[in-house]
């Protein structure tokens, strides 16, 4: 069991350093030297002889790689380029942003599918049923931006009952204030989640309802609620995968999403700093979503090991 | 008062297939008294374990069972799903031919036998559960049982498995065992010593079995009566030396001759043909197609048992117009 564990960390931190190494070329790849975004065009070749030996743009690829893995290892991603505020406070404040949005969204989506999708695997002719099949339909088609303008042209344009961009009430920094509008990007970024968990938990417990152990504690006298209890423990493992991979897709910030509706989040970020050419905070947010999603892959594996007893060896 | 603990009159049971009824199980009477064995012996396909889950009634719900059952003096039949729920696992138990399958990987062997005697005896305290159920484990010869129980299925060998399984399924001390090939997925000496298991239990217990198998070896080491059945029917019923040694049944002769004995070489004797599936049946007697000894009112009629002796019937046209 030790060994499955070290083995899952071992490729967590290999798949890491791939990362790494994509998020840095990236930035190579980018159109344009990067100096141009820190120097203005009309800057003396001295001045800019100085400033490229200051950011060390000089020194060969794999140097200024390692340099900035080093600083990155530290946390130090420099200043922004459009603002010169630290990078790492611009990023753990849209992460932090970001979390709420993908935590409301989740639990919404979640609680929503596990109700749906069990009451459908048991009752597969019911109303529900169908509603469950509409919402696991509708929600894996509708492209999230799409659905993000409906929400907006009912609640917010026609009925006028929710805000339509930011956080906050200017001045009202209270929950509910908070609460408000989190609705509607939250119903966007997690239909897709809702879609997709309906069909996985409907799926999965119907397909554990026709395990032959079934038969058998119906044949030793168990109660249907008992029986239950069994089945849900069986789809557990694979639920508990499929709603940490979500999970994790919605941490990494949904662009579209939080664009439309400026909810200050990761990928808001992610946006206007490619725009502004602001490289430290793309390279620093992309790399911090990486390394969040692979934890959680990473997390999920061996929450697996702990609820499934055939992976513990 | 008479001592049969299990009884059917007419036993059938067919699935709904689109609109179709197809028939699995048809007319089939058969009874079992105290404290014996009656293996039904057939292929895969026969309706064998159709049968035996009709009289527990754990088929899926588009199954209709017709005809009677009777299991000390109650109608199967008629109970509703909770006085069912109260039998199963209590007064009747079952066992299955893959232990693996049958039990929870997610739940250790012993929870699972404490589970079963809590939702049949609700005044036992879990760690008296825990105590019958360890007592459970030694009687079915499962070595260190405290440790074991703590043991999840997939990490236990076949045949420690499956004495788990039996350990459960005693464990409301059942009238009636029903076991669906108990020992098919097990290796020729542990599958002995779990038929020995059996019979030692019947001995102490009184208890009676059911056993369906394939395997003509498996019936001949525990049967009292034998009941060979083919495309859902009874062919022939009787005390297991009859029915082996004086089969009065063309199938039961093909079976007996398909066993490979000890010196033959060369070419097994198989019967010719498939046996028929439960969607292709012939409207006659069900081996018509595959007996050397088909005629005309074979292939239109179903035959019926016929008395061969006063513990002994063959369902064959052949053998009533002999008698005629």
């Amino acid at each position: 069991m030790i060994r499955v564990i070290l083995k899952r960390i071992g490729l967590a931190f290999l798949t890491l350093f791939g990362v790494t190494v994509i998020v840095f070329a990236l930035l190579q790849m980018m159109p344009g030297e990067p100096i141009d975004s820190i120097v203005p065009l009309d800057a003396s070749d001295a001045l800019r002889q100085a400033i490229i030996e200051k950011y060390g743009f000089d020194k060969p690829l794999y140097v200024q790689y390692f340099c900035w893995l080093g600083n990155a290892l530290r946390g130090n991603f420099g200043n922004s380029v459009s603002d010169n505020r630290l990078v790492l406070t611009i990023v753990s404040e849209a992460l932090h942003n970001t979390l709420i949005l993908a935590l409301g969204a989740s639990i919404v989506a979640f609680l929503l599918s596990i109700v749906i999708g069990v009451y459908s695997a048991y009752r597969p002719k019911s109303i529900l049923s169908w509603v469950g099949t509409i919402f696991g339909i509708g929600g894996i088609s509708i492209p999230n931006y799409c659905l993000s303008l409906i929400l907006i042209g009912i609640f917010s344009v026609t009925l006028h009952v929710l805000p339509s961009n930011g956080m906050y009430f200017s001045g009202d920094y209270s929950f509910s204030s908070l609460l408000r509008h989190l609705i509607l990007p939250a119903l966007a970024a997690g239909a897709m989640t809702l879609g997709i968990m309906t069909r996985m938990v409907r799926s999965s417990v119907a397909e554990t309802r026709n395990r032959s152990f079934v038969t058998t504690l119906r044949a030793k006298g168990l109660s249907e609620p008992a029986i239950m209890r069994h089945v849900l423990r069986n789809s557990f493992p694979t639920l508990l995968t499929v709603a940490g991979l979500q999970f994790g897709y919605l941490m990494g910030g949904s662009t579209m999403v939080e664009t439309i509706f400026s909810w200050p989040g990761i990928g808001l970020i992610i946006y206007q700093s490619i725009f502004t050419s602001d490289f430290p905070t793309t390279q620093a947010a992309i790399l911090i979503v990486a390394v969040i999603f692979v934890s959680i892959n990473l997390i999920i594996d061996l929450l697996r090991i702990v609820a499934d007893p055939r992976l513990r060896k | 008062m008479s001592d049969t603990i299990v009884k059917t009159t007419d036993l059938s049971v067919a699935f709904k297939v689109k609109k179709d009824l197809v028939p699995a199980v048809r007319q089939v009477s058969l009874s079992l008294e105290k404290g014996r064995t009656l293996v039904i012996l057939g292929e895969s396909g026969s309706g064998k374990s159709t049968y035996m889950k009709a009289l527990l009634r754990i088929l899926p719900h588009d199954a209709a069972i017709d005809g009677a059952a009777e299991f000390m003096g109650e109608d199967l039949l008629l109970k509703n799903e909770k006085e069912m729920r109260e039998l199963r696992g209590d007064r009747i138990s079952m066992i299955y031919q893959d232990s693996l399958s049958a039990l929870d990987p997610m739940y250790k062997v012993g929870d699972q036998v404490i589970e079963t005697i809590r939702a049949h005896r609700k005044s036992v305290s879990r760690a008296e559960a825990r105590e019958q159920a360890e007592q459970l484990f030694v009687k079915v010869g499962i070595p260190s049982p405290r440790e074991r129980m703590r043991t999840y299925p997939h990490e236990l060998s076949g045949g420690m498995r499956q004495r788990a399984v039996i350990a459960m399924s005693l464990c409301c001390s059942p009238y009636l065992l029903l076991a669906d090939e108990p020992t098919t997925a097990l290796d020729v000496t542990i599958q002995k010593q779990i038929l020995n298991l059996f019979l030692e239990l019947q001995e102490k217990d009184g208890m009676s079995i059911m056993m369906v198998t394939h395997d003509i070896g498996v019936a001949a080491q525990v049967a009292d009566e034998i009941a060979i059945m083919y495309g859902g029917i009874i062919m022939e019923y009787g005390s297991t030396r009859e029915v082996l040694e004086e089969p009065a049944n063309p199938y039961t002769r093909a079976l007996i001759a398909a066993l490979p004995k000890s010196g033959d070489r060369g070419r097994l004797v198989a019967i010719d043909g498939q046996p028929p599936t439960i969607v292709s049946m012939p409207s006659g007697c069900p081996f018509s197609d595959r007996c050397a000894y088909a005629t005309q009112i074979c292939k239109s009629s179903i035959p019926h048992l016929t008395p061969v002796t006063q513990t002994h019937q063959t369902a064959c046209h052949l053998y009533e117009r002999k008698e005629e």
